[in-house]
């Protein structure tokens, strides 16, 4: 389902970004959404990407987390990675919601409900939703992690894995 | 406590008309319990970012560009109409004499943000190009201009020129290159970035007032009493006044400054000026609604009058 | 107290194999509640949001899908045909054809990583075949594959371009002198290395070397790519993310014709692309966190004082900036990098005079030179995988290229002309 969506926001960018090049050379004027498009467009692929690259262990990571055959340790290991991933994301999730002083008026999406966006005639809202439903997604591979999801995925790719580095 | 001010561009109240606000605003806070600390150069986040912030009572004042709050308070597309104003003194006194302020920030203020005022950053709009003088609206035919927003697009359109979206990053690039041969900007955007060394004309033209909007945050200043209030209000007129005593100074030296980095100033010949006026006229029903327009239309009478 | 509490914390999140990127948030996350700041988080999805939400980040996915997509369209092996053809003759020649593929490979690619992936599968093994160390093969199929970043197209440099505004055709244009002199300069060392220790080629070698009309007639459609994305982004026929799409079309395109490419091929490059941007974008988000809490306490104003009251003229200060990326370039990932200290140090920079599309391209081939360096360079740990050749081996054996590279990036450091001439011929900067 991640794939897919995936997919289908890289198709949309690429799609819209050829458009704008086509426009400007067999039209006078290019239409002017095409690059907001683009531009949301890839926060969606992105986002959804950064889910599939955690569940693929592809983030880059000073050290690999295998070859560990303590079961003590491997527990630990597990506790901490799991532990900086809930700390970071739940607090965004939370204000995602909320506001300051957990103030629901002032929450992101609601916020994003209430501004249009500059030339495609729909709210922001339809966009910022990606910055909420990565962390859920995420939230939910890191359980899948505990129930044992993992087992395979875990030893096959080094987590340093430096494809990540697209450089 | 602190009051944290953040801005765009860089503390210097030297060259930045902002940074001039800034410490105007700060001066006028010696002696009460506040004190103005400053964040300059998108430290505490972009235009968007940080008007949202504002909104959520995080950063106490944000000095930013008119078209962030719009997406809000669509009244405020009327501020960057196209030839609607004289000068900077007519918008002045439309905002000084209507209540078009106070219906700006109705939307705003459910929203956590208050519209205080405008700053402004220099004289304003006229036109920029690399290829010849424009003294006349004819002159615009056949220049390909750099244009912020499909609004702006629309009016170059109107005036002849052909116009194209292009994100500001590459406007040097694509001026060099030919994709576009000016802009519409106030001078001291050309003279901040160096854009005059291929920028060689320009003509005054006032497009509209180079404005910049003071917003603060309403979640924090309904916490202020009274007095507070009272001191804030203060040190915000003391700042918007020191922002027009800055553009009167600059305004009496900008035109020298174009000459010293090699630019041909081109004045429009008489009633090229009007022309511009009819021509553009029919976009401002295009980029506002019309009951909107016509509450800027009646202000602008009143003030004619 | 609390500083040490977060550095153990740190400490163990990156012991523990967590990423990076996690860590450097919830490390953020702690600070805010630890400094009485949580109020402040309030701001972290619009922030994140903000921080991806830039145009000029549009070129990066779509080189990416450009490059992977033209990896599985049989692109690599056309380009190294047609080195073959030209310079696989010489004593040395595998070694020069490395490079050479290298150059061609990066018109189309911004990626040393890509380069480094796609050698070490085809031409590595090639190499060892007709004699070569394995050492050496893959010593220098890395040193060259530095080249990807330096010659445009380049994610490294899109990704300054965008945080910094600074013009990216103008950073482009800078690229192509120097990457071409990084590519002179390891010809140089090929040709000394393949005399010193009689590597083989020359005369009488020719058996399978393709002949030329026909390698180039194959390796054509993928160099018409250079020339689409280099050409349309310097002479303003296109934007770098226009010139992207364009590519991604081509190489959908050339990948159907030369065959490679079918239904399956593309969904997983498309995939791949979603989780290399994704991997990207999660690290983006953490940056952001973290230098938003570090604005608040004005923490980039205190480092830009410190460095003013040391007094340094703006060559000492573009070496304490060299010193500064190349540590960093030693332990983190490129981006992260880039995207933690670019917004701190360009500033000041920018403010002695020096040019920012000079610094884009120091910054650029530092940061890149730091994927061949130890502890872990992202080049070396895709050939060790990719070659099955022992890290620390292949460590030993590609430092004399590493330490050739940083003398380089010092040449290019003091003589600015070098990256510039380009594009001021070209009336970009
Ligand atoms: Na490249
Ligand atoms: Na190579």
């Amino acid at each position: 389902m991640a794939g897919f969506i995936a997919i289908i926001a890289l198709a949309v960018l690429v799609g819209a970004v050829l458009l704008q090049v086509v426009a400007r050379y067999l039209f006078a004027s290019p239409p002017s959404w095409t690059e907001e498009l683009a531009r949301y467009a890839m926060i969606w692929a992105g986002l959804i990407g950064a889910t599939m690259s955690f569940k693929r262990r592809f983030d880059p990571a000073l050290f690999a987390s295998d070859g560990s055959s303590n079961k003590m340790m491997a527990v630990l290991t597990g506790t901490i990675q799991s532990a900086v991933v809930i700390i970071y994301l739940t607090p965004i999730l939370w204000f995602c919601f909320f506001g300051p002083g957990n103030n629901p008026a002032r929450g992101f999406l609601l916020r994003h409900s209430r501004t249009m966006t500059d030339t495609l005639g729909f709210s922001t809202i339809w966009v910022a939703i990606a910055v909420p439903i990565m962390i859920v997604i995420i939230l939910i591979h890191v359980l899948a992690r505990w129930a044992g999801d993992d087992n395979e995925t875990a030893r096959s790719v080094t987590p340093a894995s430096p494809d990540s580095a697209d450089t | 406590t602190e009051v944290k001010i953040a801005m765009n561009g860089t503390d210097d109240p030297v060259t930045n008309a902002e940074a001039a606000f800034v410490h105007g605003f700060a001066d006028a806070l010696e002696g009460t319990d506040f004190k103005a600390v400053v964040f300059p150069s998108d430290t505490l986040g972009s235009e968007k970012e940080r008007f949202d912030t504002t909104a959520q009572g995080l950063i106490e004042i944000d000095l930013a560009t008119v078209s962030t709050g719009v997406g809000m308070s669509p009244l405020l597309k009327g501020v960057l109409l196209p030839f609607l104003f004289k000068d900077s003194d007519e918008f002045d006194a439309v905002i000084a004499k209507s209540d078009l302020l106070e219906q700006m920030n109705k939307p705003l203020l459910e929203n956590g943000v208050r519209l205080a005022g405008f700053n402004y950053i220099g004289v304003g709009i006229g036109i920029h190009n690399s290829q010849h003088a424009v003294t006349k609206m004819a002159d615009l035919k056949g220049l390909r201009l750099r244009a912020l927003n499909p609004e702006q697009l629309e009016y170059e359109e109107a005036l002849g020129a052909s116009g194209t979206i292009i994100a500001w990053s590459e406007v040097a690039n694509a001026i060099q290159v030919g994709i576009a041969d000016g802009y519409l900007n106030p001078p001291n955007s050309s003279l901040r970035t160096g854009h005059t060394a291929f920028l060689v004309h320009f003509t005054p033209a006032n497009i509209s007032p180079s404005t910049r909007a003071v917003f603060v945050a309403n979640d924090w200043y309904e916490t202020l009493s009274a007095d507070e209030k009272a001191q804030i209000d203060k040190a915000l007129d003391a700042g918007i006044a020191a922002n027009r005593a800055w553009l009167t100074d600059w305004s009496t030296k900008v035109m020298a400054r174009m000459k010293e980095a090699g630019v041909t100033i081109s004045q429009l010949e008489p009633g090229e000026r009007e022309k511009m006026v009819e021509a553009t006229a029919p976009t401002w029903k295009t980029i506002m609604a019309p009951d909107a327009l016509q509450k800027y239309l009646d202000a602008l009478k009143t003030v004619k009058n | 107290m609390q500083a040490v509490f977060l550095f153990i914390l740190i400490g163990a999140g990156l012991l523990s194999g967590a990423a990076i990127a996690y860590v450097i948030g919830a490390a953020s996350i702690l600070t805010f509640i630890l400094g009485d700041q949580a109020n402040f988080m309030a701001a972290l999805p619009q922030r994140l949001f903000s921080q991806l939400d830039v145009f000029a980040f549009l070129a990066m996915p779509l080189f990416i899908f450009a490059g992977d997509l033209m990896n599985r369209g049989g692109i690599a092996s056309a380009l190294i045909d047609f080195s073959m053809s030209l310079l696989g003759r010489l004593r040395g020649g595998l070694g020069h054809v490395n490079i050479l593929t290298s150059v061609f490979f990066a018109g189309v690619s911004g990626s040393a990583v890509s380069d480094a992936a796609a050698l070490g599968n085809s031409l590595v093994p090639e190499m060892q075949r007709r004699g070569y160390s394995l050492d050496y093969a893959v010593a220098i199929t890395g040193a060259s594959s530095i080249i990807g970043p330096i010659i445009p197209p380049s994610s490294i440099l899109i990704f300054y371009g965008a945080l910094m505004n600074t013009s990216v055709a103008a950073l482009f244009a800078a690229g192509v002198v120097p990457g071409l002199l990084l590519a002179a300069m390891l010809m140089v060392m090929n040709a000394f290395y393949a005399w010193r220790d009689d590597h083989p080629g020359g005369a009488g070698s020719q058996a399978d070397i393709p002949p030329i009309g026909k390698s180039f007639m194959r390796a054509l459609p993928a160099m018409t790519l250079p020339v689409i994305i280099l050409g349309g982004t310097l002479f303003g026929v296109m934007t770098p993310a226009e010139a992207a799409a364009v590519a991604v079309a081509a190489a959908l395109v050339i990948g159907l014709a030369y065959r490679e490419l079918d239904r399956e091929a593309i969904r997983q490059s498309a995939i791949r692309t979603a989780v290399m941007l994704g991997a990207l974008f999660i690290i983006l988000c953490a940056i952001s966190t973290f230098s938003y809490i570090a604005a608040l306490d004005r923490l980039p104003q205190a480092i830009a004082a410190q460095i003013t009251a040391l007094g340094l003229g703006p060559l000492q200060y573009l070496m304490l900036v060299n010193v500064v990326f190349l540590i960093a370039g030693m332990a983190m990932d490129v981006k992260a990098a880039v995207a933690l200290f670019a917004p701190i140090f360009v500033p000041v920079a920018l403010a002695m005079g020096i040019d920012p599309v000079h610094l884009g391209i120091v910054i650029c081939f530092n940061i890149s030179t730091g994927l061949l360096s130890p502890p872990i360079g992202g080049v070396l740990l895709i050939l060790a995988t990719t070659c099955n050749i022992n890290y620390w081996r292949l460590i030993r054996a590609t430092l004399p290229f590493f330490f050739a590279e940083v003398a380089l990036l010092i040449v290019l450091t003091f003589f600015p002309a070098i990256s510039l001439a380009l594009p001021h011929a070209l009336g970009l900067s």
